[in-house]
């Protein structure tokens, strides 16, 4: 399988911001990249399985949620916490090169 | 002859979305209190196919730590008409909301308000059309980006409670709009459905 990397962001944005989201045409998805208090850096997709509003992470309760409803979803897994929906957030791979950080994307 | 008693309010807006998205951003009531600054506590009675009533905490503008409990009742009158019922800081209102499809994912919305003003209102007639003129200019912001949203995601083939189809070469238009059912779903938890008096409570 061949695998390509688009860029997401830089790292001390991301470090200032701790988390942004972005549309990537070439995949169809929308992206969230966050950063928690231990410094791990993850990737999910940013549509919530509900009814598709935006994931944002919350710094305070250390988890993703949805701006539309307050959906609750595991910042490791992507997993639902609050509601027990079967699909959970697509979680994508990445790579930090210097500082700047592309996710994988396969073929 | 128009009534002097009734201050009627009519706004025209056009957005990039299909009516039936249109028309779910009023059904959808579990984004009331969290996107609307205004809300808290909607709590809904009774729903059926086509109406709903419900009990909102309304926060006062400028005494916002003051909520009044408010009663709406919302009908889908046809395909192009909602009515809702209200009584807001004791105004008796009634608010038409047309939805006419320009194409597919385009609509026009007009809102018909009439408020029904008790003697001592009618002097502050022209300060209450500003102030509902904002009102509704912010919840019609806080409404947007949803809409528009939602139009976008279900454009990609998304599917309510599933998500993106997990193949991307599916994540495209095929053409079909998305249909409204009445009502919205919503899990058994929800909030929503929490009053004590609510039927759906009743019933467990």
């Amino acid at each position: 399988m061949e695998n390509k990397k688009l860029y997401f962001c830089n790292l001390d944005d991301l470090k200032k911001k701790k988390y942004i989201v972005k549309f990537f045409d070439n995949i169809n998805d929308e992206l969230i990249i966050f950063i928690d208090k231990y410094q791990k850096v993850k990737i999910f997709s940013s549509i919530c399985p509900h009814f598709g509003g935006e994931i944002i992470y919350n710094d305070i309760q250390n988890i993703l949620q949805c701006k539309w409803h307050g959906w609750k979803f595991d910042k490791n897994t992507g997993k639902c916490l609050s509601h027990p929906i079967r699909s959970k957030l697509n979680e994508y791979e990445f790579k930090q090169e210097n500082n700047k950080i592309y996710i994988i994307v396969y073929d | 002859m128009t009534d002097k008693k009734i201050l009627e309010i009519t706004i025209k807006k056009e957005i990039d979305c299909s009516k039936d998205v249109a028309f779910w951003n009023y059904w959808d009531h579990e984004h009331l209190d969290i996107i609307h600054s205004g809300f808290a506590e909607p709590h809904i009675l009774y729903e059926d196919r086509n109406f709903m009533y419900r009990i909102d905490a309304v926060k006062i503008p400028f005494i916002p730590f003051i909520k009044i409990s408010t009663p709406m009742f919302m009908v889908q009158h046809d395909d192009n008409t909602l009515y809702t019922y209200t009584v807001q800081l004791g105004i008796v209102s009634r608010n038409k909301i047309t939805i006419n499809e320009i194409d597919k994912q385009k609509s026009e919305i007009i809102m018909n308000y009439k408020f029904l003003l008790k003697y001592w209102q009618l002097p502050f007639k022209n300060l209450l059309r500003k102030l509902f003129t904002k009102w509704n200019e912010r919840i019609w912001n806080e409404d947007y980006p949803v809409k528009i949203r939602r139009q976008k995601i279900l454009n990609m083939n998304f599917k309510d409670f599933i998500g993106l189809p997990m193949k991307r070469s599916e994540r495209e238009f095929k053409g079909e709009n998305y249909k409204l059912v009445l009502p919205v779903k919503r899990y058994k938890n929800s909030s929503r459905d929490q009053h004590p008096l609510s039927f759906k409570k009743e019933k467990k």
